[in-house]
């Protein structure tokens, strides 16, 4: 597969169409989110071999909560940013501080 | 040709030149497969599709057992030879070669989406699927930006749609304004256009349960079945893939 994905080479303007599209298939179906993405998540190294274990844990705890809270997609685009920032390895650089 | 039919479509006012869509259908599907799913041709289709609404020419004539209608009919036979014609032409070749096609298709069945719900999921499920398994996929890989946008746009309002939200469509579609109150009408009339308007009204809203509910058989069965084919795991691991 060539390099893909918000967690991978594909620009980060495109992050916002991305993110709207998680947060309603989270809408479409709630109770089967969490497994989909524990699914699609579960292979080692993937997406990034910078991304442990516990930063998937993180990500799937903080998307299942932002899908059921008031206002989702602002929680949802919070939760999404640290984990796209560790997969594109960009922690503790200037990207960081970018919308 | 192609910019003056859908410049005739648009007009509000018929002329002699408009384009009379059961004949210009069948002529653009032909067109469009003999052209190798030209998006000229397409982007016609879907001015087509927005321009024609359920109501036309058998406004009350929904049957209560499936929810079509003639139009509906009609609809699903083009959007089907649409759906066929563009998914066999971008799975010829590489979808970065067929980009503009790729922006139309989408941009055109989001359109039906919203126009003709009932005709896009009543579309015999192995096109469906065709589409959702080959062509969804395949551009979610798109490194063009605007093939890519189209995909996510489609994405999008797919997985918004909800029957309750068509119903609702539906029932702003088919109000219709009564023209028929006059000057010179007695009180009796008016009283009994009144009786006849409340019947309408009556019909219009059975119409629209029936159609709400031919809908949401057709959401539970077939389209959310292809939500959660789209919902796969798969689509999980290209959005978010390395």
């Amino acid at each position: 597969m060539r390099a893909q994905g918000m967690a991978g080479a594909q620009p980060s303007s495109l992050l916002p169409q991305q993110t709207d599209l998680f947060f309603r298939l989270s809408r479409s179906d709630p109770s089967q989110f969490k497994v989909w993405l524990i699914t699609a998540l579960a292979e080692d190294g993937f997406p990034s071999s910078t991304v442990s274990n516990a930063d998937k844990d993180s990500l799937v705890r903080g998307l299942v909560a932002a899908s059921a809270a008031a206002k989702g997609l602002r929680a949802f685009r919070d939760s999404l940013k640290p984990f796209v920032l560790r997969s594109r390895n960009l922690v503790d650089t200037a990207c960081e501080h970018l919308d | 040709m192609c910019g003056f039919i859908k410049s005739t479509l648009f007009s509000i006012e018929k002329g002699v030149f408009t384009a009379n869509p059961t004949v210009v259908g069948p002529l653009l599907t032909a067109a469009f497969e003999s052209s190798n799913a030209s998006p000229v041709i397409l982007e016609t289709i879907k001015v087509l599709i927005q321009t024609v609404q359920d109501h036309d020419h058998d406004a009350g004539r929904v049957d209560p057992t499936d929810g079509s209608t003639p139009v509906r009919l009609w609809m699903r036979t083009l959007l089907a030879e649409i759906f066929g014609t563009s998914v066999r032409e971008l799975t010829a070749g590489s979808l970065d070669q067929r980009i503009d096609l790729v922006v139309t298709f989408f941009s055109t069945i989001s359109k039906a989406l919203h126009s003709h719900p009932w005709s896009l999921l009543s579309i015999p499920e192995p096109i469906l699927s065709a589409t959702f398994s080959q062509v969804v996929h395949a551009a979610l890989e798109l490194q063009d930006r605007l093939g890519y946008i189209a995909v996510i746009n489609f994405l999008q309002d797919w997985i918004s749609y909800s029957p309750s939200a068509v119903a609702a469509s539906g029932s702003a579609h088919r109000r219709r304004p009564s023209s028929s109150s006059s000057s010179k009408a007695s009180e009796a009339t008016e009283v009994q256009s009144e009786l006849d308007l409340a019947k309408v009204a009556d019909l219009r809203r059975e119409e629209n349960r029936q159609f709400a509910e031919a809908v949401a058989r057709y959401t539970s069965g077939i389209g959310f079945g292809l939500v959660k084919l789209l919902l796969s795991v798969r689509v999980f691991r290209i959005l978010i893939s390395h």
